[in-house]
């Protein structure tokens, strides 16, 4: 066999589609000629390069990305959420929740503010006033009381 | 899970079946983009647009090939139309002219790895194909399909194939040797 008949069937020898006289023929030739060796292993690297391409790593986020794809393509509806309440009640529940919320706070506020309301006609600071600073008996020992009590009835003659 | 039944609650339109579709398909059809393509990136996004059209087309499906075969055409047809809007057969007119002047004029191709310029020449030899032989070849190589199932999805005989792998071969060999010889040899 020529090295012309084998480089037109080189690459059908790669791909096992020849007989086997053929192959035989081929195998032979390639074991001594250096010229077509190199070519055929040329052709074979080449060739591996599709098997590189066709190795995939799974990618687990593919659904998703195809959902995704239809929905902002507008072919499939958005997910009613867990529970398939549809978005818009879920929203106007929270908002309520937070209306409710916030009235029963001031409503609950207003009941301890009336419980512990001042006099009405006692201005604040000067009931702190009075409270916590110029009731000075609030401070007066019982020993130091006695013995004003006893100066003030011996200087009022009692 | 028997395909009628697949079908059957796919037109139902059951997300989980679906969700099944894709994990049996999406794979094999980034494949075959790929063998069209050349580039994952361009080929996952063929493949992502040939399941939407599934789930969009669904319904319309009879059952006259199977439903692989008609998502095969679909990825086939979707692949084709890619390189017709990026004008990619133009820019790769001829594996030999472009190669020898890569040589010249790229001083840095002797620093690319083999591979890369495996692939290079491989990509070009493939998208100067004709058009039906180079669906075959992807069809076989990419995604191993017998040539009865590329016959399907081409909807052509067995003995037509098997004439455009033989015509494919011998044309990426012609391609591929007269390379090698001007390049490496």
């Amino acid at each position: 066999m020529k090295c012309i008949d084998v480089e037109n069937k080189l690459i059908f020898y790669l791909e096992g589609d020849l007989k086997t006289q053929d192959n035989i023929f081929i195998e032979k030739h390639l074991d001594h000629c250096g010229k077509c060796r190199k070519l055929f292993d040329a052709l074979q690297a080449t060739w591996s390069v599709m098997d590189d391409e066709k190795a995939m790593t799974p990618d687990p986020f593919v659904y998703n990305r195809i959902m995704a794809r239809l929905e902002s393509s507008g072919m499939k509806k958005k997910k009613a959420g867990p529970i398939g309440i549809p978005r818009l009640v879920r929203v106007a529940a929270i908002v309520l929740l937070l209306v409710l919320a916030g009235f029963t706070g001031t409503l609950l506020g207003s009941k301890y503010v009336q419980n512990n309301l001042l006099p009405e006609d006692l201005d604040p600071y000067e009931y702190y006033a009075q409270e916590f600073y110029l009731d000075s008996y609030a401070d007066e020992s019982i020993e130091y009381y006695i013995l004003n009590q006893n100066e003030y009835e011996d200087e009022n003659g009692k | 899970m028997i395909e009628s039944d697949l079908v059957k609650r796919l037109q139902k339109g059951e997300e989980e079946a679906f969700r099944e579709l894709v994990g049996d398909v999406y794979h094999e059809v980034v494949k075959i983009a790929t063998g069209f393509l050349h580039n994952r990136a361009d080929a996952e996004d063929i493949a992502q647009d040939v399941m939407v059209e599934v789930y969009r087309s669904i319904r319309k499906f009879r059952g006259d090939a199977s439903l692989t075969t008609w998502i095969y055409r679909i990825a086939v047809n979707k692949s084709l139309n890619a390189i017709r809007k990026t004008k990619r057969q133009n820019l790769h007119a001829d594996v030999i002219e472009i190669s020898d002047k890569a040589v010249e004029h790229n001083p840095n191709q002797e620093t690319q790895t083999e591979n890369e310029e495996r692939a290079k020449v491989l990509h070009k030899a493939l998208d100067a194909l004709p058009k039906n032989q180079r669906m075959a070849f992807v069809l076989a190589k990419y995604e191993d399909m017998s040539y009865q199932q590329i016959a399907a999805v081409m909807e052509t005989s067995l003995s037509s194939i098997e004439s455009l792998m033989h015509r494919a071969k011998k044309n990426l060999q012609k391609k591929l040797l007269n390379y090698y010889k001007k390049n490496v040899y």
